[in-house]
């Protein structure tokens, strides 16, 4: 037995077929003839999937798994952005991916597939909001824009309707446009049942982000981000998909059932805000060495905490994912794509902006014992309110420890040494010791 | 006792060749830097005299130092000098200097005499400003920039370095190239961390392999090369969609001797600068007695 | 000129006065987004939020940020600079950081009115104009209830009209230094703007009209060489006297509290928030509601080419984000058309050798001959 041992522990048997469904995935792409665009997919259903030929490329996912991968190839990309014009303040991932349309080759050396159309997406992120651009430098690709509506406040029917109104007619309007200038059909029914599978899909992610509330935690955040692009990034068949989720939930579902940890050392629970640094990912281990856990964020568990009237603290429902609505035209798909509430919209960004108290739920919720939060040079919207959350987190006995970087996806201010110190500082000044030790 | 880590040579130099006083028109150059001072005398725009000191607390001091020096025992006197033209940091300290001009076009000007009329981007390699400069075919600036704030790319930090590390400025660009590939640069975004990160991989690590001495200047002259990069690459292309040609570079200032720094940027580019029999940090002084 | 001088320059005591001398509500923006109309039709004083650049020890435990207006308005707020406020409002017009100022000012003053107001980033879309005239309207009831009196259209009539009335008197000064020879510089321009964002504009119109008789009977300037401002919302005008006092002169900006504040008027119709929602949308747009067409890189050539300028300073705040990912749009159709632009950082201060630097040379690079005098701090005579 390990030493410091508390928990069994064990592999996840649904590794196998999530490395076979992602094999699968990697090979459509390959093989897939298409029209390349950059855009957001990050609708709550993802509409690309419904045109035979037409790949959407999304800058976030992009630009981090290049500098995951690629430290030298990352930096020479945002090189190439800076020179540009571009600011040194915009997020990594942009930069990264930016960088390397105009370097015109990938970090293994294939060409970079130049961008057929372009979809912009503001969005409440400043460098999100300007994404969309670049790719229009070397030819006049056509562009169909879309729009993030939000309001906060009270519930307001006439707001709502308004809101969602401009956000429908957007993304109605790419979709028929697409149709027409890529001479394309858009599958409708395909469409439907990607709707269907995706309000399943999202009900087992939830149950899966809830079982990490239990003591131990039946899985680490490394997991969680191993799976979490299954059915969402990486673009899979929808049925293999609801299945892969389903036996993935049940599994989760038995190990806490039986008490099998994610880390059997588990003896400290703590939690994240926001992206992690993809470029160091490495933390994670280091502070296994304590026995620490981390058990995510509201990014990567997806969905947000809300207190009921009684007082219980639960995972705020998708309202968007009422089963009884009626999916009879492309605008009613249209309508449950963009989303059904414009009010405080549950997506994770959104719920941390507007209630700094967001934290404190989910805190109790996952029942941790301290935060890690990155204060990011240039990341503007990743650090929104994030002192403001510590100072309250603080107030219901959770420790907040803060590191200083340029960006999730840019390790250029990251002093990794002294990262790892703090880490040593804050555990040891909480009473652990490496196991090790 | 402590050793002056950052010292580097002072000169002073008399051409054996030119008379003075057969001279039509002398003129006369001083750049006060915030961390060296030169001036240069040219009789009928042939360098002279010359002489490169660092720059003392009291700018007003260091330029009559360093004319002094210039002037050697040439017996020229100030007085004898038809125009003297001021520029650097403290250019406005140059008592004897009737007119100021600023260091960019110093610098292009003087690094046109001393690398050929070839030249189209300077880069001033100096202790608190880098400065990028592109020049039309002819004559005239087209273009420059400035490292911008927080930068990591100036010679003051490379001198405070070596303080830290106890490395002589003039040792540690050839040791810092004496590694099989450079590693992972510090931060550029403020000196100050990128010294304290440079300090933390000294420490023996328990957690990491410990880098080497040369590993070490690598990654933080690798830091200062790449943010000096960014400045050279925000210049107007010479022709619109092509931006990375860089022929005809041409290096300035203190840090243009340290091979760490010129070879890091020179691979970068892909371009081999153009090299001079001057002293690179001659170039603004020369630069002013030219416009003088 | 006194006047919006000074009013500029205590931007505080205007407001603090005001609220004395009317006993009306004063109202906080952060933007130039939010419609002013609305709230001027119901008796209150729109002001808004600008930077100082003050020692700043209260900032810090509340934002993590690098971007100083943000920080320097939170620390306003905490040093009680703004007490005299009695709301506060965003209409997301500009970026997080003020966003983000917004929400730590108004989660630690919670007596303030404030309002979130939605401003769509696609602008061109047609959809556009019914969520923001929504979010006028909701914007309209919120005032109505916090002030207890409901806006009548004759009310926004005259505001609209006092509005327009001020963006006209703005633009004709900016005509004035379109003239070869102005006779008035950048900086005591940019004085006359940030004033118009802090005075009661109704009382503003009179004495500007009559400081723009003044204007045109005053002597023209020497010959000096001519710059366009472009980039990150400005506070003060350091920037326009340091150019000033080397022989240069801003004769036209493109800055969201410049030139695109008065640029375009309200087409007054029947439906009046209809009418304000679309000079809003209409506006010559900052980068974060330039995210579709691009407009604003030609929009700032013609400005460049319509006043004649010799060359373009294009100053971002540093650690702005929407003037960081708008730069190469900029820096791309300036170089294509062979306009010089010289690029660098702000922060909270001008530090004047550094910059100077940068302008003196930028200017020789302009001029025919380098002629620039010893006597770097003394500014020419006039």
């Amino acid at each position: 037995m390990k030493k410091g041992q508390l928990w069994e522990t064990r592999p996840l048997d649904s590794w196998d077929k999530a490395k076979e469904l992602r094999a699968k995935w990697q090979k459509s792409i390959e093989s897939k003839e298409k029209v390349v665009g950059q855009g957001n997919t990050s609708f709550v259903v993802d509409w690309q999937v419904c045109f035979p030929a037409i790949t959407v490329i999304e800058d976030n996912p992009a630009g981090s798994m290049i500098a995951a991968k690629n430290d030298p190839f990352a930096r020479k990309s945002r090189l190439a952005c800076e020179i540009r014009g571009w600011g040194r303040e915009i997020c990594g991932y942009h930069g990264t991916l930016w960088g390397t349309q105009f370097l015109g080759y990938q970090e293994d050396g294939s060409p970079f597939p130049k961008r057929k159309f372009t979809v912009p997406f503001p969005c409440i992120c400043d460098s999100h909001t300007k994404r969309g651009e670049q790719c229009r430098a070397f030819e006049p690709i056509p562009r169909w824009a879309n729009d993030y509506t939000c309001y906060i406040g009270e519930y307001d029917e006439e707001r709502e309707k308004a809101m969602l109104e401009h956000r429908n007619y957007c993304s109605l309007k790419m979709i028929n446009e697409m149709e027409r200038v890529f001479d394309q059909k858009f599958d409708d029914d395909k469409m439907i049942e990607m709707i269907r599978a995706e309000s399943t899909i999202a009900q087992y992610r939830q149950d899966v982000s809830y079982y990490m509330t239990f003591k131990p935690a039946p899985l680490t955040v490394k997991d969680i981000y191993s799976f979490y692009t299954l059915g969402g990034l990486t673009k899979l068949d929808p049925e293999e998909t609801v299945n892969f989720w389903k036996m993935f939930r049940d599994e989760v579902k038995w190990r806490v059932d039986n008490q099998i940890a994610g880390l059997g050392t588990e003896r400290y629970r703590w939690m994240e805000a926001h992206p992690p640094s993809w470029h160091y990912l490495k933390y994670y281990r280091y502070m296994e060495q304590y026995g620490a856990v981390c058990i995510g964020s509201q990014y990567s568990n997806g969905t947000p905490m809300e207190r009921k009237p009684d007082g219980s603290l639960v995972e705020r429902a998708y309202p968007g994912f009422s089963k009884d609505i009626a999916l009879e035209t492309r605008e009613d798909e249209i309508r449950y794509m963009t989303g059904l509430d414009a009010r405080a919209p549950h997506h994770f960004k959104q719920d941390e902006y507007l209630r700094p108290n967001a934290l404190n739920e989910f805190a109790e919720l996952y029942q941790v014992d301290g935060a890690m939060f990155g204060l990011w040079r240039g990341g503007v919207g990743c650090n929104m309110l994030r002192k403001e959350q510590a100072m309250k987190l603080r107030l219901i006995g959770k420790s907040v420890l803060f590191f200083e970087g340029s960006q999730p996806g840019d390790r250029t201010d990251l002093d990794e040494k002294r990262f790892l110190d703090q880490l040593d500082g804050w555990m040891e000044g909480q009473g652990l010791r490496k196991l090790e030790d | 006792m402590t050793q002056d880590y950052r010292k580097w040579p002072e000169f002073d130099w008399l051409s054996g060749m030119i008379d003075w006083k057969k001279a039509e028109k002398i003129t006369a150059g001083v750049d006060i830097g915030t961390t060296s001072a030169q001036a240069a005398i040219l009789c009928d725009g042939q360098l002279f005299g010359c002489a490169n000191i660092r720059t003392g607390v009291d700018f007003r001091k260091t330029a009559d130092i360093v004319m002094e020096r210039a002037l050697g025992q040439s017996g020229m006197k100030t007085e004898d000098i038809t125009e003297i033209v001021s520029t650097g940091w403290g250019h406005q300290n140059v008592a004897y200097a009737r007119r100021s001009l600023d260091e960019i076009q110093c610098h292009a000007k003087g690094a046109r005499y001393m690398y050929g009329p070839e030249v189209t981007t300077v880069v001033d390699l100096g202790g608190q400003t880098t400065k990028a400069i592109r020049l039309h075919s002819w004559d005239r600036v087209m273009d420059f920039m400035l490292n911008d704030k927080c930068a990591t790319g100036m010679g003051r930090n490379i001198e405070i370095l070596c303080d830290i590390l106890q490395i002589s400025i003039e040792e540690i660009g050839e040791k810092s190239l004496d590694v099989k590939m450079d590693p992972e640069p510090v931060s550029t975004t403020c000196f100050a961390f990128a010294d304290t990160e440079t300090i933390g991989q000294f420490r023996t690590d328990f957690r990491a392999e410990a880098m080497s001495p040369n590993e070490i200047y690598a990654s933080h002259l690798f830091a200062v090369a790449w943010r000096i990069l960014g400045t050279i690459g925000k210049l107007q292309p010479l022709d619109v969609g092509d931006i990375t040609v860089y022929k005809e570079l041409a290096f300035t200032g203190g840090l243009a001797k340290n091979p760490g720094i010129t070879a890091r940027i020179e691979r970068e580019l892909g371009v081999t600068a153009l090299r001079s029999e001057y002293d690179p940090q001659l170039a603004g002084a020369i630069g002013a007695a030219l416009l003088a | 000129m006194a006047s919006f001088r000074e009013c500029a320059a205590g931007r505080h005591r205007y407001a603090e006065e005001w609220k004395a001398r009317t006993g009306g509500k004063v109202l906080g923006y952060f933007d130039t987004y939010f419609p002013e109309e609305l709230a001027y039709a119901a008796g209150v004083l729109p002001v808004r939020i600008l930077a100082e650049h003050e020692p700043d020890i209260l900032s810090d435990k509340w934002i993590y940020a690098s971007c100083y207006p943000a920080k320097d308005m939170i620390n306003q707020f905490l040093k009680g600079r703004y007490d005299y406020l009695d709301g506060l409002i965003t209409s997301e017009g500009y970026c997080q950081w003020m966003f983000h100022a917004y929400e730590v000012i108004t989660n630690n003053k919670p007596e303030l009115f404030s309002h979130y107001m939605f401003f769509p980033d696609y602008t061109e879309a047609s959809s556009a104009k019914i969520a923001l005239h929504s979010e006028l309207e909701v914007l309209k009831g919120r005032i109505e209830q916090w002030t207890g009196k409901g806006i009548t259209d004759e009310a926004l009539d005259n505001a609209i009209e006092v509005y327009n009335t001020n963006r006209r008197l703005l633009r004709k000064i900016y005509e004035l230094r379109r003239a070869d020879r102005p006779a008035i510089l950048g900086a005591e321009a940019m004085q006359v703007m940030l004033a118009s964002q802090i005075m009661d504009k109704a009382e503003m119109n009179p004495l500007l009209a009559q400081y723009i008789e003044e204007l045109e009977d005053r002597a023209p300037y020497e010959d000096r060489i001519r710059l366009m401002l472009v980039g990150s919302e400005t506070h003060d005008t350091r920037l326009e006297e340091l150019v000033e006092s080397l022989g240069g002169n801003v004769v036209v900006d493109e800055l969201d509290n410049g030139t695109s504040y008065c640029w375009n008027e309200v087409i007054p119709q029947k439906d009046r928030l209809l009418a304000i929602a679309l000079r809003y949308l209409g506006r010559p747009h900052n980068p974060i509601k330039d995210c579709n067409w691009l407009r604003r890189p030609q929009h700032i050539f013609e400005l460049f080419e319509d006043f004649t300028v010799d060359g373009v300073l294009v100053v971002k705040q540093i650690y702005c984000a929407p003037h960081g990912t708008d730069n190469y749009a900029v820096w791309k159709i300036l170089r294509e058309r062979n306009v010089p632009f010289h690029f660098f950082e702000r922060d909270g201060s001008i530090p004047v050798d550094e910059t100077g630097l940068r302008l003196e040379a930028f200017m020789n690079m302009l001029r025919p001959g380098l002629t620039r005098l010893a006597g770097w701090h003394t500014p020419l005579s006039i």
